[in-house]
């Protein structure tokens, strides 16, 4: 046990310490320190063997304070041992506290930092069948940092930050280790800039974080990580700033890597987040956001290169709105995103986006503005890509459109929208060596238009059908279009009702029309290949 | 706010460390303003050891082939006790001639109690005090009877107190009879390290011990005797020699003993004497060696 002290002529120091020899050797120790000025203090405890066994280093560095309380206790044998030290000061320009250890191998830490803040750390450390460290950080000024870390002798590692600028901070952190390591934090922020995150990476390489900030306002966050043959990390937030952002990232040791986010400007936010890397790589977010401004999303992508994200944004929430959104992430030898989402507000977007590895790509699109987005979506990608959406749109305007494109550059275009309506559509393309899409689509509105569409783009081959209705409309649509190197078609049955209901049918060169009014069931085919091609708007009743 | 750099106080203390079968503790107060550093190590055990014998005989030449080779007489004996800096050390060697001996000791110590650590440095002042305290009991009690006619004789021995000594010599004595008691005892040990910014300052181990040692001798040789008492700096207070070559009948006790209590918390006399010792009587507090005992004027 050895204590050195640098310390102003202001600052009072006692201490005491007790080496007990009867049943068992131990040791005892017990220190205050009090007044004002600069202090520099440092402990060291040993375990037998000065330091073969363990080996505890405390730390206090503060200059200028205009008071510095300290104290602390610790209780040790030659192969165990606890410490806790306190140690608060106001006035400073600058207090740093560390407390960490280290015990065949296995290393674990916590420490703190203020700068022109004043600050109050227990810290406490223990050791024996594992590595501890904990504390517990209180500040308040211009900037403050609790952080703490913990790694094994296998090299699995796990850590956790906060900190803050201009504003006040309350953080519990403990970092472990053993046969494995571990952080977490619970963390209350309420400033000007706050940030945290906690992450872990095991022996292997896999690797998970997950991490929450804001700008002007309040962040609560309670955020673990584990490392060890796999790697894990969780998250649940609490926002109310300006702006705040919360995400969580997962890479497995092949490459594989999976990552949701999501932010707000103006408003709340409440994320309930995962990331996993184990042979693959998962993330995943619960959120809720009643903003001006929202954006979430969800990305994937395999180590072979295949790629899927998901997306949602708000703007504007109409002092009831919000976004919710449910997100997923997944790859390992391909890739999947995946949402679920309701956006209220003046303007909302939701996209799914998928691309393999071979140049194909799919993705889905939803547009509003002034009302309501409900969606599915969901994304893929590997031997072959995929994007879907069950969407329900009640708004001035939406639109809800799925795409896929093979390599060739053959792809399908798949669409339907609504002014003043709503709209209910389920959506699906993807693309391999071809593109095909469907649509199922129900429209109420003063506008509602779907349409399918398949394009060759190298051959010119062309197919496109559609219904368009105009006043007091209403449309059942049900399409589908399909594209290769020989032929591109597409299909359509719908029912109309409107004041004016105009469905048209496309190949390359020929066209097909039906303008009409009332209430009426169209079948509508167009097709173009290389021997022909051939366009036809059906009226059935 | 008085935020004086110049003056800090950088200090080491350190260690306290033990074996599985017997205890030790080491303390230490390193200045990194000057270098200036004191260190102190302490080992004992929680043992009992007793002896008891005698010896009579003549020291003679013996065959040991069947072709006459004879092995030269000699007698030589040593021993060596030692508990926390209690000690007792033996050296007989003897030619060809008559001895007897018989030889009692008694030997406890105890390494149980808790070994105390204590530091302060009063807010406003620049001076440390750090005190160790420890409770590890020794007794030693050893008597001895040596008659001696022959050739030649060398039988030495001295005891030694945690700084304090006591011994003879007999060195080539053809005749030699002696009686020694030696009666040793530590009951504790209080260490007291005082240090500024700048430097270490003081450091003083006040044992609390007591050593006797009497002899009754007859001797044709030399003879030898000394003494050594310290103070609790370590400083040599109290000093005697002599030698005695010829024919003597010595008779002899040395009684030192030193007694300490708790000074540092009874009066906090190192801090005010590093703001002035206007308001301190200097015999209250000074060390009872030689200097404190002649120097100090007091009314």
């Amino acid at each position: 046990m050895t204590d050195s002290y640098d310390v102003a002529d202001s600052v009072g120091v006692s201490g005491r310490s007790t080496a007990s020899f009867g049943d068992g050797f131990s040791m005892t120790d017990s220190q205050s320190l009090s007044g004002s000025g600069d202090a520099n203090v440092e402990q060291v405890l040993y375990g037998s063997g000065w330091g073969a066994d363990y080996v505890v280093n405390y730390a206090l560095e503060t200059v200028g304070a205009s008071s510095i309380e300290g104290s602390g206790s610790s209780t040790q044998t030659p192969v165990a041992g606890s410490i806790s030290r306190s140690a608060s000061t106001t006035g400073s320009w600058e207090t740093v506290s560390e407390l960490w250890g280290v015990q065949g191998g296995d290393v674990a830490g916590v420490g703190s930092y203020a700068f022109w803040a004043d600050i109050s750390t227990t810290q406490s450390f223990a050791v024996g069948q594992s590595v501890a460290a904990t504390q517990n950080v209180n500040a308040e000024g211009f900037y403050a940092v609790a952080f703490g870390g913990a790694m094994d002798n296998d090299g699995n590692w796990a850590e956790t930050y906060a900190d803050m600028w201009l504003g006040s901070m309350g953080s519990t952190q403990t970092a472990r280790t053993g046969n494995s390591a571990s952080a977490s934090q619970d963390t209350t922020i309420e400033a000007v800039d706050g940030w945290t995150w906690t992450d872990a990476m095991d022996a292997t390489g896999n690797w998970a974080g997950t991490y929450a900030g804001i700008e002007y306002g309040s962040l609560v966050t309670d955020q673990e990580a584990e490392a060890g043959n796999s790697a894990f990390a969780s998250q649940y937030s609490e926002i109310e700033a300006e702006y705040g952002e919360a995400g969580s990232e997962a890479e497995d040791d092949e490459g594989n890597w999976a990552e949701t986010y999501v932010e707000l400007e103006d408003g709340n936010l409440v994320t309930d987040q995962g990331a996993e890397a184990d042979d693959g790589a998962g993330a995943g977010q619960y959120s809720e956001i009643e903003a001006e401004y929202g954006w979430a999303w969800s990305k994937a992508e395999d180590s072979e290169g295949n790629e899927a994200r998901t997306e949602v944004e708000m703007l504007d929430g109409n002092g009831e709105g919000n976004l919710a959104t449910d997100q997923e992430a997944e790859a390992g030898n391909s890739a999947f995103a995946g949402q679920i989402s309701l956006v209220e507000g003046e303007e909302g977007w939701a996209r799914t986006w998928a691309e393999d590895s071979g140049g194909n790509e799919a993705w889905t699109d939803i547009d509003m503005q002034n009302g309501t987005v409900l969606t599915f979506q969901a994304a893929g990608a590997g031997n072959g890509v995929g994007a879907g959406q069950l969407t329900l749109v009640d708004a001035e305007l939406g639109e809800a459109e799925s795409y896929a494109e093979d390599s060739e550059g053959n792809h399908v275009d798949i669409f339907a929208a609504v002014v003043d309506g709503s709209l209910e559509t389920w959506q699906w393309a993807e693309a391999t060596n071809s593109a095909e899409g469907y649509q199922e689509t129900e429209i109420e509105g003063d506008l509602a238009y779907a349409f399918c569409e398949a394009n060759n783009t190298n051959n010119n081959y062309f197919a496109y059908v559609d219904n368009w209705v105009n006043g007091s409309a209403h449309l059942e649509f049900e399409g589908e279009a399909s594209v290769n190197d020989s032929e591109a078609r597409a299909h359509q049955v719908s029912h109309a009702e409107g004041d004016r209901i105009w469905p048209w049918a496309n190949s390359t060169n020929n066209n097909d029309e039906n303008d009409t009014a009332g209430s009426h069931d169209f079948e509508s085919w167009a097709w173009t290949n290389g021997t022909g091609e051939y366009a036809d708007v059906e009226l059935i009743i | 706010m008085n935020r004086s750099r110049a003056l800090k106080a950088s200090l080491l203390f350190a260690a306290l460390i033990s074996t599985t079968s017997a205890a030790s503790w080491t303390g230490g107060v390193d200045n990194v303003s000057d270098g200036s550093s004191w260190w102190i190590h302490r080992h004992s055990a929680t043992m009992k050891f007793d002896l008891s014998g005698s010896v009579e005989g003549d020291i003679a030449p013996i065959a040991i082939t069947p072709a006459g080779r004879v092995l030269s007489p000699y007698y030589s004996g040593r021993s060596d006790l030692e508990a926390n800096d209690v000690r007792l050390r033996e050296r007989t060697s003897a030619l060809e001639g008559t001895y007897s001996s018989e030889e009692l000791i008694g030997l406890r110590s105890e390494a149980e109690a808790d070994v105390n650590l204590t530091y302060a440095k009063p807010a406003g002042s620049n001076v440390w005090t750090i005190t160790w305290e420890e409770n590890w009991p020794v007794t030693l009690n050893a008597s001895r009877t040596v008659d001696y006619v022959g050739k030649s004789i060398n039988d030495r021995d001295f005891a030694g107190n945690n700084g304090d000594l006591v011994g003879a010599s007999f060195l080539y004595n053809g005749e030699l009879s002696r009686e020694r008691n030696v009666a040793l005892r530590l009951d504790r040990l209080n260490a007291t390290v005082v240090a500024t910014n700048e430097t270490i300052v003081s450091a003083d181990v006040f044992t609390t011990k007591s050593t006797v040692y009497d002899i009754t001798s007859h001797s044709t040789g030399v003879a030898d005797l000394r003494y050594r008492q310290v103070d609790s700096r370590g400083d040599l207070i109290n000093l005697g020699e002599e030698r005695y070559s010829g024919t003597y009948d010595i008779t002899r006790k040395v009684e030192m003993e030193s007694v300490y209590t708790n000074e540092t918390e009874e009066k906090d006399w190192l801090s005010c004497c590093v703001g002035g010792c206007s308001d301190l009587d200097p015999c209250e507090i000074a060390s009872w060696g030689e200097v404190g005992v002649f120097d100090c004027a007091c009314s």
